[in-house]
């Protein structure tokens, strides 16, 4: 199989730099996800990787050797398209067959008519045609083998794009924005099935998404992209728990994490609204703290933030409260177990608390930068967590 | 107490409900209104005509005279028996059978290449869609001259050739000795080089209605074919582009072939249907048949015939390849 590595890749249309010097290892069977936001760079940096697109400065390399000029067809990759890219007057059977008939079949033998009598031509056919079915029965679809992809349903299509990238046995699979076109329940579904795939076969996924949701349950690893950089690799948990960069922070996550603003003072204590808020820059002084809706613990006194009940969400499962908040611009979000549901009611008042531990802190540019409390007797515990978290940062 | 009111009420206005019309049946008296004097038009200026010339295709009415007597299939019968009348019909077919490959191909293929162009688009789709915009007489003058046997800059420029190694090409030679052939004024090259124009005319048509077509091919599947393994621009083009261009083919072909069976204003003024009638095309019958010589009664057998012809045509394109084309 083939590990995929990017080195300072950059590609600019005139004077748009779209990436700006991306560099990334993704090792062999990995899953990994590219996220961000639309016009990010990420379906370039994948349209790279393909060959579909070559980069201005950079080198590519799969499998340690560098490809660089190589055409799209000789990388051994298969890529699953937004758009599924089905031919459409070809059968299913047809497309999921063309990326065997155009390389195991000469071109003499791929001709109409005369190409089915040449020697050798019906042999390979049959092959053909028993790996396309295994492939189609792989995937739930041998019944739709005979219809065109007009006649199928979004998932179906999806399926048959799925089974024409497999059927080679690539290397690496591309998968660009594969879900964005299917409804909820059924890109619930496929979202599974496509993690199952990774595992099945052992190949590299490199996945496109916009969708946060999508990349934290399917991914090893989660590249977070953004204005043509990259501004994190992690693990689903490392990036949601310890975000490197605010907008990170913020991308990652829903509901989104709360992001207060903050003073720091010359002390290192940590203001919110100019009220001390118990907690201490132990490195470069903060500007925005951000905790996630789940760490919020509500409290009777020596809380964080304080704020009124403008909404609830109530989800069965969950409860999420959001409150206006003194100081702080964007309602706070707050999730507590379904056990709170009847307790709180609009336009009550909330203390909120959360450890140390659970909250990050950002610098003037927006770095993740340490946070600990500030009377460091008052709660031992909390220390420790934060000192492993300061660590990790 | 309320409950007998409410029973009381409810029997006069279920009556009140029932009564009025259903909504469809009201929207469907206006739609009818509505497009009534549309099809009051259609009837007028376009099927009664048609029906006018069908019947009179069975009489032997002139313009003028008086009576009017029926003749049954006689003129039709004439039109398949009688010479004149063979070599229009053999004059039709071998235009069209021309025109229509060679400016369908052509068309796709300037369409292709200004395509793959990065600068000069847009000159190449001016300079080939030009002879669409002309007026075809003016530009029937210009090939007039040019295709003049003596002093034509054709036959001007062929000559100087002579002496030159293109004498190894027989025709040539020969033509080199007797004189280069005189084109519009010789039966065997007349409805070729009639064809010749009619091609050059067209084709740039062609091409932007292919430019079109090109324009809704999804670049995915370009991308898709690329990773299929798809390298070489003909197997890119037999692959996607053509089975993709699909409904224009389609459409370009039926459009050029009405087109082509109704060329008339280059016949009317280079050939007049000459030499020997060698190009004596069906619009051209109708109006020397119809008009010059005041047959009215054959003038309308022979449209009747046309319009069989393009009705076919049309027929054939929306019956069995239409449905072929189109994958959705």
């Amino acid at each position: 199989m083939a590990t995929i590595q990017f080195r300072d890749i950059r590609k600019s249309f005139g004077d748009t730099d779209v990436l700006k010097g991306v560099g990334l290892d993704i090792a062999d069977g990995e899953f990994l996800s590219l996220v961000g936001p639309s016009g990010c760079g990420k379906s370039t940096l994948l349209r790279i990787l393909a060959g579909l697109e070559s980069q201005t400065s950079g080198s590519v390399t799969i499998g340690g050797t560098p490809v660089d000029g190589l055409h799209a067809a000789d990388r051994d990759l298969a890529m699953v398209f937004q758009s599924y890219a089905l031919y459409p007057h070809l059968s299913v059977a047809e497309n999921i067959a063309v990326p065997l008939t155009m390389r195991r079949l000469s071109s003499a033998q791929r001709l109409p008519l005369i190409g089915r009598v040449l020697p050798g031509s019906r042999t390979t056919r049959a092959a053909i045609g028993t790996t396309v079915r295994e492939a189609a029965e792989m995937l739930d679809i041998a019944h739709l083998l005979d219809r065109k992809p007009g006649q199928l349903s979004g998932g179906q299509r999806q399926r048959v794009a799925l089974g024409r990238a497999l059927v080679r046995d690539p290397s690496a699979f591309l998968l660009d924005e594969p879900l964005s076109n299917l409804d909820a329940k059924m890109r619930v579904h496929m979202r599974a099935e496509i993690a199952q795939l990774n595992r099945r076969l052992g190949a590299t996924f490199v996945y496109v998404t916009h969708d946060q949701a999508e990349a934290m349950t399917m991914s090893d690893r989660i590249a977070v992209m953004m204005e043509g950089e990259l501004l994190q690799v992690g693990t689903p948990d490392a990036l949601y728990d310890h975000p490197q960069d605010l907008r990170v922070a913020q991308f990652i996550g829903s509901p989104a994490i709360n992001i207060l603003p903050v003073d720091t003072d010359a002390s290192g204590t940590i203001h919110l609204c100019d009220m001390a808020t118990g907690l201490r820059a132990s490195g470069p002084p903060i500007e925005h703290l951000g905790v996630r809706p789940e760490a919020f613990v509500p409290c009777e006194e020596g809380e964080l933030v304080v704020g009124r009940v403008r909404m609830i969400e109530n989800l069965g499962s969950d409860l999420f409260v959001h409150l206006d908040a003194a100081g702080v611009p964007m309602p706070v979000t707050v999730r507590l177990p379904s056990s709170a549901r009847g307790r709180v009611k609009v336009r009550d008042v909330m203390r909120l608390t959360a450890t140390p531990a659970r909250i990050c802190g950002f610098d003037s540019a927006g770095k993740a930068a340490p946070v600990s409390a500030h009377d460091e007797a008052h709660d031992k515990a909390h220390d420790k967590a934060h000192d492993k978290v300061a660590r990790h940062v | 107490m309320s409950d007998l009111a409410s029973l009381t009420n409810s029997v006069p206005k279920q009556q009140r409900i029932a009564r009025p019309e259903r909504p469809e049946r009201r929207q469907a008296r206006a739609g009818m209104v509505l497009f009534a004097p549309a099809l009051v038009l259609l009837i007028l200026i376009l099927i009664v005509p048609v029906g006018v010339a069908a019947l009179l295709s069975f009489t032997d009415y002139t313009l003028g005279r008086p009576s009017i007597d029926w003749v049954g299939l006689r003129n039709y019968i004439d039109i398949f028996t009688g010479s004149s009348y063979r070599k229009m019909i053999v004059a039709t077919v071998l235009y069209v059978a021309l025109v229509v490959p060679a400016s369908v191909f052509l068309g796709l293929g300037a369409a292709l290449l200004i395509r793959s162009l990065n600068v000069g688009q847009s000159f190449y789709k001016t300079v080939y869609f030009l002879p669409v915009m002309a007026s075809l007489l003016a530009m029937a003058i210009v090939w007039e001259f040019a295709l003049h046997p003596t002093l034509g800059i054709v036959n001007r420029t062929l000559a100087m050739g002579c002496g030159t190694p293109l004498e190894l090409w027989s025709w040539f030679a020969r033509s080199c000795i007797d004189g280069f052939p005189l084109w519009l004024g010789d039966r065997d090259y007349a409805l070729y080089t009639l064809a010749f124009i009619g091609i050059w005319q067209s084709f740039g048509f062609n091409m932007v209605l292919y430019l079109a077509g090109l324009t809704s091919v999804p670049n995915d599947l370009y991308g898709a074919a690329s990773m299929d393994g798809v390298k070489r621009g003909w197997e890119r083009f037999r692959l996607i582009t053509w089975p993709m261009l699909g409904p224009t083919t389609v459409f370009v072909v039926t459009i050029t072939m009405i087109r082509s069976f109704q060329v008339f204003d280059t016949v009317e003024a280079l050939t007049h249907g000459g030499p020997a009638k060698s190009t004596y095309v069906m619009i051209y019958a109708i109006y020397e048949k119809g008009i010059a010589q005041n047959l009215v009664g054959l003038g309308a057998a022979i449209t009747i015939l046309f319009l069989a012809f393009v009705m076919l045509i049309s027929v054939a394109q929306r019956r069995f390849v239409e449905r072929k084309v189109h994958y959705q």
